[in-house]
Parts: C-alpha cells; sequence; structure tokens
C-alpha cells in the first residue's frame, strides 16, 4: 500500500534505535513503554505513502532514503554563539537547543519566572521528578493519531516542561529557538516541549525553529499542551529552517472549559515542511485561533495540517492560514473542523488562501467538515488564483510601478492575517521576517519604497 | 423550541415506502453467484457480437484480481457485500419483443401506472420519448420514429451493439474505461441493459429523452450501462428516474453513465433517484455505487448534471466531468436528502484540463434521523488549464441531532491564471426563520416545507418542468410529516 516498505528497515530502523541508546527516563516503565509503543507503530505501519489520507499531498520518501543519524551524537558540529540570522524576541526569555539539545551557555537563566511558574530542561524533568508528567506526557499528543507524534515520542530525548500552576500569570514571554546543524552527516532531532497552564494561568510562548547551512537534517518537534479551566496561551510558531531541511512539527493542544489557545503558525524555510496542530476543545466556552502564513519559493514544500475538535457545547474556532507560492514550489493545506454530537452550538470558522506568483508552483487544498451536530454554525472557504489584474491596474494608474504594485499586493495579502497576531512584539517579529523573506524574493516590501 | 422537536418527532415516524410493492412476473433468470459462465450468459442471451463478450471478459477478469480491492474511503458504513449471492440476469419473461406497446404484458403497464408512467399517455400528452427499462430488459420504447426521422438514435444498449456497432465500440469505455474503479469494472462484466443515445451533428432534440430504471426481481443487482454522444453543434436533455419496490435484503447497484460532448454541444442530465431506502431502523435498501462521467471533448462542450437523491441506503455517486477542450464548461447541481438510517457520500469531480474551461458546483445536503451525508468533491486545475474559473458552494441543513453532514472538498491548482473558490456552510433551520413562518400563520409542517425548498430551490430551478414537480413531491415524501 505505501511507496516506501517500512522506516525501521531505513531510517529510523534499529541502528538508529542503538545509535540513540538509552534516554532519560528509560528506568521508569511507562516512559519508557510510551517509547516503545510509539517505535513499535513506526515498525507497522511504516511510513506514509499517499494512499493514506493524511499525506495524500506530501510525500516523505526523501525523508525515509535519507540515512540519518542522531543529530545529538555528531561530532564534528560545533556552534559556539547563537547564529546571527536567529530571530530574537526582544525582551523575551530565550531558551536555546542545538540539534535537539538543551545550551544553557545560550539560554537565559530559568530561575525566579515568578510565583507558581516553572521551567525546566525535559530532559531533568525525566530524570529527577517523572511522576510530575504521568498525566500529562502523551495526554494529548497521541502516537497512534500521527507518524510526527509517533516518531517524536519514540526518540524524545530533550526540550522544555513549563508549568504555570492556578492563577499564575507570565510577564515575560518564553522564546524556544530550536537549532538544526548538520556535519558530514545528516541528523536527525527530536524535541518535546511540555506546557501546562493550571485554571486561570497565562502565559506567551514563541517556538522558532532554524538551522544552518549544510547537510539535510530533519527536526521531528513536537508541543504538548493543556490548558486548565480559564486559562490563555498565546502560542506562536516561526519554522525558517534551512533551505535543505526537513521539519515535521505538531503541536497537540488540550483545551479545558472557557480557557483560550491563539496560535500563528508562520512558515517559510525549509526544503519540506510540514506543520501539523490538533486542538481538542475540551470544556464549556474554550476558545481557539489558529491561524497561519506561509511563502514559499524554489522547490519547497509546505503543509499545513489541522484537525479542530469541538467536543464540548458553545466552542468557538477561528482558522485563517495564507500562503503565497512562488518557483515551483508546492503548499498543501488539509484542515478538518470536527464537531461531536454533544458540541451544540459550536461557531467554526475556516478560510485557507493561496496566491499564486507564477507559473510552476501547485497548491492542493482539503477543507473538511464533519459535523453530528445540529445546533451549529460552521464555514469554510479555500480560494487559489494569482493577482487579480485589476488590483494591478489600479495601482498602476495611481502611478506606483508594476513591481512596487505586485509587492504591496503580495505583502498586503499576508498582512491580512498578521495583523491577527494579538500580541505586538510578536506581531511586528513575524511583520519583519516576512519582510526580509519578501526581498529576498525579490518582491520589495512596503518599506523599502 | 417546540417546532424543532416537532420536525424531529415528525421526521422520526416516517411514512411507509410510497411505492413499496412487487409485481409478480415470471422471470427468466440465471443461476445466482458471478463466475466467467455469468458473463458468457448476459452475454449469448443479448445476442452479442464476439468483440463485446471479450470486452465483458476482459473486464471480468480485471475485477476478479480486485475482488479485496473495494473502495473504502468513502463515509459509508455497509456490511461486506457477497458478490456471489445475487443474481446478475433476470429478464421479464416477455417472449419475443413486443412490436408495440399493446402487446406489452398489461401487469407491466400496470406497475409503471402505480409509479406513475402512463405511458400511452405520455406518448400523446407529454411528448417524452420513454425508454423504460423493466429490470434488465428494455420492454417498450416510445416516439422511436419521431427521433429516427430526425436522426436521433434512442434504443436500448443491447440494440444498439446490434445495430450501431460502429458508435458504440467507438465511444463505450471511452470515458468510463474498464479498469476504471472496481464497480465500474464489475458493471463492464455483467450490465445487462441500459439506454444508447446519440445526437447527431447540429440538431437540438426536440424532445426530454427520458428512462425510468426499476429494479424488480428479488436479489437481481442492476447493471445499468448508459452512452450518450452528442455530436458537434447538438442539445439534448436527459432524465433519469427511479423507484423501486418495497424488500428486505440489500440490493446491488452499480450503473456507469458515459457522456460524450463534442464541439458546441451540450447535454444536460437530470436525475431523481428513489429507490428504496430501507426501513427505520435500516434494514434493507438500496446499495447504489454509481459511476457517472462526461468528457467534454471539444470546444465549447457543455455538461449540466442536475441530480436529486432521496433514496437509496447506501450512494456512492460522483457525477463528473473532463473540461478536455478549450471553454468547455460543466456544471453540477444536487440535491442529497438522508433520513432514518440512509448514508449519501456524494458529489463531483471537476477536471480542468482545457484553456478558459468553466466549472460551477452547487451542492445542497440535507440530513435527518439517524443520516449521514457527506459531500466529496475534487477540483483540478492542470497545468494548461489557462484562465480556468471554479466556484463550489455546499451547503448542509441537518433536522434533528442524531444526523451527520460532512463536506470533503479537495482543491488542487496547478495554473496560477485559473481562479478557484470554494465555500461551504452548515446550520440549521433557525428559530427566527421558524417563528417568522408561524406568525403568518404556516402550520410548522408547512414552514419546514417552505423553508427546505427554498434551501434546495437553486438546484430544483435546474430540473426539466416534468422533473421539477415530482423532484418537489420527492423531497416532500423524504421528509414525509415534516414537509407538506
Amino acid at each position: 500500500m505505501t511507496a516506501v516498505k517500512t522506516i525501521t528497515a531505513t531510517a529510523f530502523g534499529d541502528t538508529y534505535a542503538n545509535a540513540v541508546g538509552a534516554l532519560p527516563g528509560a528506568n521508569e516503565s511507562w516512559i519508557d513503554g510510551l517509547r516503545k509503543t510509539s517505535r513499535a507503530l513506526l515498525g507497522t505501519q511504516g511510513v506514509p505513502g499517499p494512499k493514506t489520507e493524511a499525506w495524500k499531498y506530501t510525500s516523505l520518501n526523501q525523508i525515509a532514503k535519507t540515512p540519518f543519524i542522531p543529530a545529538s551524537t555528531a561530532d564534528d558540529v560545533d556552534v559556539p554563539l547563537l547564529p546571527v540570522t536567529v530571530p530574537l524576541l526582544d525582551g523575551a526569555l530565550k531558551i536555546v537547543f542545538v540539534n535537539g539539545v538543551y545550551r544553557s551557555d545560550l539560554s537565559d537563566k530559568l530561575e525566579d519566572l515568578g510565583a507558581g511558574i516553572t521551567l525546566s530542561p525535559f530532559a531533568d524533568v525525566l530524570k529527577s521528578s517523572p511522576g510530575s508528567l504521568k498525566d500529562v506526557l502523551g495526554a494529548v499528543m497521541e502516537p497512534a493519531q500521527s507518524f510526527t507524534a509517533a516518531m517524536n515520542t519514540g526518540f524524545m530525548e530533550q526540550g522544555t516542561v513549563l508549568h504555570l500552576s492556578n492563577g499564575a500569570k507570565l510577564e515575560q514571554p518564553i522564546q524556544i529557538l530550536s537549532i538544526g546543524a548538520s556535519g558530514s552527516s545528516p541528523g536527525a532531532f527530536h524535541p518535546r516541549f511540555e506546557i501546562v497552564l493550571e485554571e486561570g494561568a497565562q502565559a506567551t510562548v514563541v517556538e522558532c525553529h532554524v538551522g544552518l547551512p549544510g547537510q539535510a537534517y530533519l527536526s521531528n518537534a513536537a508541543t504538548e499542551i493543556i490548558l486548565g479551566e480559564r486559562a490563555a496561551l498565546r502560542h506562536y510558531t516561526i519554522v525558517s529552517e534551512d533551505s535543505d531541511a526537513f521539519h515535521l512539527g505538531r503541536t497537540a493542544v488540550s483545551v479545558e472549559q472557557n480557557a483560550q489557545y491563539e496560535s500563528f503558525v508562520l512558515s517559510l524555510g525549509g526544503h519540506l515542511v510540514r506543520r501539523e496542530v490538533q486542538v481538542r476543545l475540551e470544556g464549556d466556552g474554550a476558545a481557539t485561533t489558529v491561524d497561519g502564513a506561509y511563502g514559499l519559493s524554489g522547490n519547497q514544500h509546505s503543509d499545513v495540517f489541522s484537525e479542530i475538535l469541538h467536543l464540548a457545547p458553545d466552542t468557538e474556532s477561528k482558522q485563517t492560514v495564507k500562503g503565497v507560492l512562488g518557483g515551483d514550489s508546492r503548499g498543501v493545506f488539509q484542515g478538518r473542523i470536527h464537531v461531536a454530537r454533544t458540541a451544540q452550538r459550536t461557531d467554526g470558522r475556516q478560510l485557507h488562501k493561496a496566491l499564486l506568483l507564477n507559473r510552476g508552483p501547485e497548491v492542493d487544498c482539503k477543507p473538511e467538515l464533519e459535523i453530528y451536530a445540529d445546533d451549529v454554525q460552521c464555514a469554510h472557504g479555500a480560494t487559489t488564483g494569482e493577482m487579480n489584474p485589476e488590483h494591478i491596474f489600479y495601482l498602476l494608474s495611481r502611478g506606483i510601478d508594476e513591481k512596487t504594485a505586485r509587492a504591496l499586493l503580495v505583502e498586503g495579502f499576508l498582512d491580512d492575517v498578521i495583523l491577527n497576531v494579538a500580541d505586538e512584539p510578536v506581531r511586528n517579529l513575524i511583520l519583519d521576517l516576512v519582510k526580509t523573506w519578501l526581498a529576498r524574493q525579490r518582491i520589495l516590501s512596503i518599506g523599502e519604497l | 423550541m417546540a417546532a424543532t422537536q416537532q420536525t424531529v418527532d415528525a421526521v422520526r415516524d416516517v411514512e411507509k415506502y410510497k411505492y413499496g410493492w412487487e409485481t409478480n412476473i415470471e422471470s427468466d433468470m440465471a443461476p445466482k453467484g458471478l463466475s466467467e459462465d455469468i458473463v458468457r450468459f448476459i452475454s449469448a442471451k443479448k445476442e452479442e457480437p464476439e468483440w463485446m463478450l471479450d470486452w465483458r471478459l476482459k473486464a471480468y477478469r480485471l475485477w476478479l484480481t480486485q475482488e479485496d480491492q473495494e473502495p473504502d474511503w468513502a463515509k459509508l458504513k455497509y456490511p461486506k457485500i457477497d458478490y456471489q449471492d445475487s443474481y446478475y440476469y433476470a429478464s421479464p419473461n416477455l417472449g419475443d419483443a413486443p412490436k408495440s406497446l399493446d402487446e406489452v404484458d398489461p401487469k407491466l403497464l400496470e406497475t409503471y401506472e402505480k409509479l406513475g408512467i402512463p405511458l400511452r399517455e405520455q406518448e400523446m400528452l407529454a411528448g417524452v420519448a420513454v425508454d423504460a427499462v423493466f429490470d434488465s430488459v428494455s420492454v417498450a420504447t416510445t416516439y422511436k420514429k419521431k427521433l429516427n426521422e430526425l436522426g436521433v438514435i434512442f434504443c436500448p444498449m443491447s440494440e444498439a451493439i446490434k445495430e450501431h456497432p460502429e458508435l458504440v465500440q467507438k465511444y463505450l469505455g471511452s470515458v468510463v474505461p474498464y479498469s476504471d474503479n472496481f464497480f465500474a469494472t464489475l458493471n463492464c462484466a455483467v450490465f445487462t441493459d441500459g439506454s444508447f443515445v446519440y445526437i447527431p451533428k447540429g440538431l437540438r432534440c426536440p424532445m426530454e429523452l427520458s428512462t425510468y430504471f426499476r429494479i424488480n426481481e428479488k436479489n437481481t443487482g442492476q447493471f445499468e450501462r448508459t452512452l450518450i454522444i452528442a455530436d458537434e453543434g447538438s442539445y439534448v436533455s436527459y432524465l433519469e428516474g427511479c423507484t423501486a419496490p418495497q424488500r428486505d435484503e440489500n440490493q446491488l447497484h452499480a450503473a456507469v453513465v458515459e457522456l460524450v460532448v463534442l464541439d458546441d454541444a451540450e447535454i444536460k442530465y437530470s436525475t431523481v433517484q428513489n429507490w428504496y431506502p430501507g426501513d427505520e431502523d435500516g434494514k434493507g435498501g438500496i446499495y447504489n455505487f454509481v459511476t457517472k462521467r462526461a468528457a467534454c471533448r471539444g470546444k465549447n462542450s457543455k455538461v449540466m448534471w442536475t441530480q436529486v437523491e432521496t433514496g437509496s441506503a447506501i450512494t456512492w455517486k460522483y457525477p463528473s466531468c473532463i473540461l478536455q477542450g478549450d471553454n468547455s464548461s460543466g456544471e453540477f447541481y444536487s440535491v442529497a436528502i438522508t433520513n432514518n438510517r440512509q448514508q449519501a457520500d456524494t458529489g463531483t469531480k471537476m477536471i480542468h484540463l482545457g484553456k478558459n474551461t468553466r466549472s460551477k458546483i452547487i451542492a445542497k445536503g440535507i440530513s435527518a434521523g439517524r443520516s449521514n451525508s457527506t459531500y466529496r468533491g475534487l477540483v483540478r486545475i492542470q497545468p494548461k488549464a489557462e484562465g480556468a474559473r471554479n466556484f463550489t458552494q455546499c451547503d448542509s441543513l441537518l433536522i434533528g441531532n442524531q444526523c451527520g453532514a460532512h463536506t470533503v472538498p479537495y482543491i488542487e491548482s496547478r495554473n496560477p491564471t485559473a481562479q478557484t473558490e470554494h465555500e461551504a456552510t452548515t446550520s440549521k433551520i433557525s428559530d427566527e426563520q421558524m417563528f417568522y413562518c408561524q406568525q403568518r400563520g404556516m402550520n410548522p409542517e408547512e414552514a419546514i416545507s417552505l423553508i427546505v425548498n427554498g434551501f434546495c430551490k437553486e438546484v430544483l430551478q435546474t430540473l426539466p418542468m416534468e422533473f421539477a414537480v415530482e423532484a418537489q413531491k420527492l423531497v416532500g415524501i423524504s421528509l414525509e410529516g415534516s414537509v407538506g
């Protein structure tokens, strides 16, 4: 059925597992069991091929064929300083990983974050107090539901655990930086980020996935988020991997009563990038915004895969994803809104818009509604097409030259959704990154006119 | 509120199937089961030429290799079909083919009258030529002479194979090849009859062509094969309607419809499907797996599919358009109503190949009872489809809180000058709408009838007059009790 036999036979088989060696928490039977179950899933299910609905438009052939080594074992990689290309959020608390390994020398101090707030390296927690993760780890990130989750869970080693007790408010945003860099062999790493906000807690977390040029690497990140009653999390993800890199990332979120999860995913760099998100609206009145934007050029491939599950009454979800495609790139959007029988009075909105800049790119889009409750308002929309010639004409008639006109329109197209980002410093950071990207695509940005 | 509850109640005590009875006519039946011998038997019964038998056998042998590959991607749940537990050939025992209506078995004519197809009256009043298919053999063809004079060929497929082999050989399987999909392959092997239509160059067919299908014999799968060819600059409107008698065992129906549209030609294909949907508990009912596809081969060719799907326990149906010729256009209008335990997975495919090709999809799904209805559609823009345009709108209406409505569109675009738009909504009848109607003096049933008819109007009004009336009635019957 699948194009590639099994992953255990090739990329992430016994050789890989042996090279990974003993992982933190392995002496805890439940953690060990979780990893083993996940690896077994990889073995039995193999690499999903085009006949697997969730992977219909994204081929994993290249990843399956690459002889990855565990990136942390590479002895010919040295990243002594934070690369200048890394986007930094002013005023944020930095926690840095290179090839999935926590770098205390590059990170800020993880202490004194405020009452009831702890931020710890994942491996430390697994070693010293694994019990504190018992109800958290794997609670939402179910390996059986996703190849990406199974691979991460099977090999998870380092990462962070952010915990906010009842009513705690994190003033300073946290920026997680995951940097990929390969030596002579392509490396793979599987960082794991756990975020738990208890009742009424509030936090802002920015995840940045970047990389250094060189051999291909695979960043297989997973973020598991549990939001208690009335908790509010702003979670922003920026993927700007190296142009040869692979990125398979997944975010799984559980949102309790009246809690709010606001997220935005910006995807600009990487050879193949797939961002999965699953938001489970578990409690009455839970709400979420799951926006995103992507820009593609050359032969880049980007896949936005989203599942929003309305499982309780009076829940609300909003999603807008916009993409700009140039070169011979391929953009994929697969979004599903599921409304369970009990989730009456659900409000679900979803929109995907793709702008094709030239001849060559392909966009594949599958917005899906699955509805089992009657008292709902659900809608989705999807459009694809090029720039409206009338819009260009309008600008030309105002004395603006064509190149500038096109730049204005592309930037306006993306800014439209970026302006939904509630956190101002993050919004500005994203706008800047998009400007830089546009400039690199030889699409001038408004600021440079 | 109360009105919604009433709707739910009304939908719950559903009517007895209106067309549920059975006519006893001795059938000439082939033994149960499917084998190469059965394929040969059907071919021999139909007095088919060698090439036809070869084609059937080729399909049958391919089907054997895929026996375990029945498609499972649709949102449908049904017990595994035992293909050996069905009859593949049954024809009303009429002796030689009748030369006129007077020779037709009166019992058969009675059946049609119960169905509301007065053959004789139709000939005079309605101006509709009916090629009625009773089980598998065509028993009466009217208006043939008139159509003949114009050069229109409208006859049973079995006759076309004998009389017009050059047309059949050229076009049969050219849109839906024998290897197309599991059910189409099965159809190729064992199809018994269907309609064949050829409209000559430049002719605007002056009357609507119509076929009524009807499953009658117990346990006979119906495998119809329809082929319509509209030659350059011609136009035809074709109507297809089905009702079936009540029975308990599930019946398999796997039809194939092929449309070939040449330069500047147009085909309008309308369907009202009302096969037996099974009882309240989902017992019985027809399994309807249909492959319908139109090839817009020429410049400016046009196809319009309209379907009103109210019957069948299982509906698996995706009337499609291959928009090959420049400026060709495809339209798909659909109303799918499911009630009780019915399941429908239906939609369309629009494949844009030529320049400036256009497609429009309007799909309305209404789910009630414990039913599930899914819209599944594909819009694909190939790199050479300059300036292609697609508009898709899918709306679902849920009546009661035990049903489901799903939308699964696929949009694939590989040309920047093409524009695709898709929108879908899901909702229920709002309390405000009900209140407005009721304070104007309507009872809740009338109100729901009005609202549901309004919801479907965009689709129903694309049907030809004769069908529009029947369709409106069907919308009512399908939600009987709640709709007037």
